[in-house]
């Protein structure tokens, strides 16, 4: 009898767990349909053709949309991806092929450092470093900061993913007599590339999703600009700035911002995928 | 007897940690020798020092090593490890790379050999390997596609492929299984036709079947080093009739 | 390691036949003699059995090595016991044969007491169970080799006769006691080459079919069978 009792008190507690589990794996996706929701079904009204073509309408005119946005907000991650991905994975590489030593533990430490620092902070240095002494607000800049934001991202997963590397494949390159850098490159780097593949994608996503730096460095453009050497438009910023106007056709098209935002991060996820596609199997 | 490599007073140190003692050996040329001992005696770092591949760990040495003849402990380690190819125990075929390039790697990543010759000497070495009808048809498939024991002669392959002198296999079928392990026993009886083969391994029985001599390692020292014939019927050192026999180690 | 493990077992077969055919050789020349009376064949007899004993040495040899190398199992190991086994038999019969030569050079006369006494059969039905012992083990045939263990006992039947026969002589003319004592030793030699042509042809059963038929039936069971 006692033994019956005890075996039923554990099935039940270990029911009770995993329900627990389940509720709060529930309660954790409910923020992220919330947001799906909204957005989907709040930016969806200003959602056509002429949003990506259209540059914005002065106030008080109906319509208009947020090419000059969009084609910033692609040239601000261009920009901060040609500093940040070079940098970012060269130095994943030093560290984990060459850096085990004191400088390579230092500059460990001051990569989890950055990857802390708020970005509006970040945002704040670029522009001591590079607004004031070119005595304006250019998309530069702004590349710069969203360049800074990336690099930590991405040193520790280049780091990351060489390091599951086997060390079997750099000895099966060395004793072929390949020398190390080469057998860095083609053998150790070609077989991790999809992992670094996606922490560039990490970097790049959240450059793409940055206000605070954006605001002191790029600052916004109302007009059509490719210039670099000037302020330039970008999604975020105009999301704040739509977002906190009492227009209300404003406040839609900031919902339809977030919603072209996203659907930006989406597409360069789904083209990472489609790059990083396995052509050949695990056995 | 014909030498091909000649080992004098070799010592081998990992930091300040002395692991091989005065070993002084010479391999004659196109005969497969042996090197068995318990887990630590050194015979996997003896191997590496002879490809300069222990400087990839932090290893260094002191004493003589000659190649036919001329001295290599100072020559540039790449252009060493070009002429004396290495297997390793677990096999590591390149993931990233089919069947065709992991076998050609050693020769394009050295700059080497037009596509035209490229594909000859794949099959020719596939063909060493006791590997190319196995895989003739499907060269393009990825290298870690094959099973364990093909995959390991596919390494054997990628060896040969840059014409080595010397071929070094650092316990080559311990991952594998028995049928696999007689096919690479075999292969080894074939290559010494045309290759010097030094073969680290724990399995005695493997080290008498495959064998022409035997060194016979201890804690970092060299016991004894004979004919295989000899080490296994009447070994000279009490210590190596115990290892043989199964007594320790 | 099939190759390399094959190209020995090949050299050690061979080397056995090889073996086997010269004492073959030894065992048709002195019978001969004995049939004969021709003493000449008997001349070479005692250093062709030097050959066979270097043929020893090198077969035990072998074998150790095969042993030590190789580790052979199931009917591989059995193939190297049995080699071992035979090559022991054989080295024994050259010893045999030499034996025989020397018996017969010293009652080259007494022909017709050889005849009469059945020696002369005894000695054809040793030959017959040496020659097919051997050709037992070349062909691998456990059928040929029962039959030469069935003989042994007729062989054994006929030097119980023989004896006899020489003894009655022996004690009916003094002049033939030499002559007769070398003959009864003659059949001695003959019985003991028909229980080593039986021993190999048991070694090849044992081969063959994995069964010890050497002394079934013949003595108490010990513990541990």
């Amino acid at each position: 009898m006692d033994s019956k009792f005890f075996l039923y008190k554990k099935k039940f507690i270990s029911a009770i767990m995993m329900s627990l589990t389940f509720v709060a794996a529930l309660v954790a996706i409910v923020p992220l349909v919330l947001i799906f929701y909204y957005t989907i079904s709040k930016g969806i009204t200003y959602l056509n053709f002429s949003f990506f073509t259209a540059m914005p309408k002065p106030v008080g005119e109906l319509g208009g949309g947020m090419a000059n946005a969009i084609v910033g907000t692609l040239i601000l991650i261009g920009i901060g991806g040609s500093i940040g991905v070079p940098v970012g994975i060269m130095t994943g590489i030093y560290l984990s092929e060459f850096g085990k030593n004191k400088f390579g533990n230092i500059v460990r430490f001051l990569t989890d450092v950055l990857s802390g620092i708020p970005s509006i902070v970040v945002g704040v240095v670029a522009y001591t470093l590079v607004v004031v002494p070119m005595k304006h607000f250019s998309a530069f800049a702004g590349g710069i900061a969203l360049g800074i934001l990336m690099i930590p991202t991405i040193i520790r997963t280049t780091e990351e993913m060489l390091k599951l590397v086997p060390h079997t494949l750099r000895e099966g390159g060395l004793a072929l007599g390949i020398p190390k850098w080469k057998t860095t490159i083609n053998i150790v780097l070609r077989t991790a590339w999809k992992g670094i593949a996606t922490g560039v994608l990490l970097g790049l996503s959240r450059a793409a999703g940055e206000t605070a730096p954006l605001l002191f460095t790029a600052l916004g453009n109302r007009f059509w600009s490719t210039n670099i050497g000037q302020p330039i438009a970008s999604l975020t910023v105009y999301i704040y700035d739509y977002a906190k106007s009492p227009f209300e056709d404003w406040n839609q098209q900031a919902w339809t911002a977030a919603l072209v935002l996203i659907m930006l991060i989406s597409i360069l996820s789904l083209l990472f995928r489609i790059v990083t596609r396995s052509k050949y199997k695990m056995n | 007897m014909d030498i091909k490599l000649s080992i004098k007073n070799l010592d081998a140190y990992y930091g300040k940690n002395k692991v091989l003692n005065n070993i002084s050996i010479d391999i004659p040329r196109n005969k497969v020798i042996a090197i068995i001992g318990p887990s630590g005696c050194g015979k996997s770092t003896f191997v590496r020092c002879l490809n300069r591949m222990h400087e990839v760990v932090g290893g260094t040495i002191k004493g003589s090593i000659e190649l036919d003849g001329k001295e290599i402990t100072n020559v540039d380690p790449v252009l060493i490890r070009k002429k004396m190819g290495m297997v390793f125990q677990k096999p590591n075929p390149f993931p990233s790379m089919s069947v065709f390039n992991n076998v050609a790697s050693g020769l394009k990543l050295n700059g080497f050999g037009r596509k035209k010759d490229m594909a000859q000497v794949v099959e020719k070495c596939l063909k060493q390997a006791a590997l190319w009808d196995e895989v003739k048809d499907h060269l393009n498939q990825g290298g870690m596609e094959l099973s364990g024991g093909q995959q390991q002669r596919l390494c054997i392959a990628r060896a040969l492929a840059v014409n080595p002198e010397v071929l070094l296999m650092d316990e080559p079928a311990s991952a594998l299984d028995p049928i696999s392990t007689t096919k690479i026993e075999d292969l080894i009886f074939d290559l010494k036709k045309n290759y010097t083969i030094i073969i680290v391994t724990h399995n005695m029985q493997q080290a008498a079947r495959v064998s022409d001599y035997t060194a016979f390692f201890y804690v970092g020292d060299l016991i004894e080093y004979n004919e295989t014939q000899k080490i296994f019927t009447i070994p000279d050192k009490k210590q190596t009739e115990d290892y043989v026999r199964g007594r320790f180690g | 390691m099939q190759e390399h493990y094959s190209q020995e077992i090949e050299r050690l077969k061979t080397n056995l036949i090889k073996m086997a055919s010269l004492v073959d050789d030894q065992a048709e020349r002195v019978f001969n003699a004995l049939e004969t009376g021709d003493v000449e064949l008997c001349r070479g007899v005692k250093p062709k059995d030097l050959e066979i004993d270097a043929y020893d040495n090198l077969i035990t040899t072998q074998c150790e090595n095969i042993f030590a190398l190789f580790q052979p199992v199931a009917v591989d190991l059995r193939f190297v016991i049995s080699s071992l086994m035979i090559n022991n038999q054989l080295e024994r019969c050259g010893d045999i044969a030499v034996n025989i030569s020397q018996r017969v050079k010293k009652t080259s006369g007494f022909h017709s007491l050889i005849i009469e006494s059945g020696i002369l059969e005894m000695g054809q039905k040793a030959r017959l169970m040496l020659k097919n012992s051997i050709d037992s083990f070349i062909q691998n045939n456990s059928k040929l080799a029962g039959e030469v263990i069935l003989n042994d006992e007729e062989v054994d039947k006929l030097n119980k006769h023989c004896f006899n026969y020489l003894v009655f002589n022996m004690q009916a003319d003094n002049s033939l006691i030499e002559p007769c004592t070398h003959l009864i030793v003659l059949t001695r030699h003959i019985e003991r080459l028909a229980d080593h042509a039986t021993n190999i042809a048991e070694s090849l059963v044992f081969y063959v079919e994995a069964r010890l038929i050497a002394h079934q039936n013949k003595h108490p069971k010990l513990p541990e069978e």
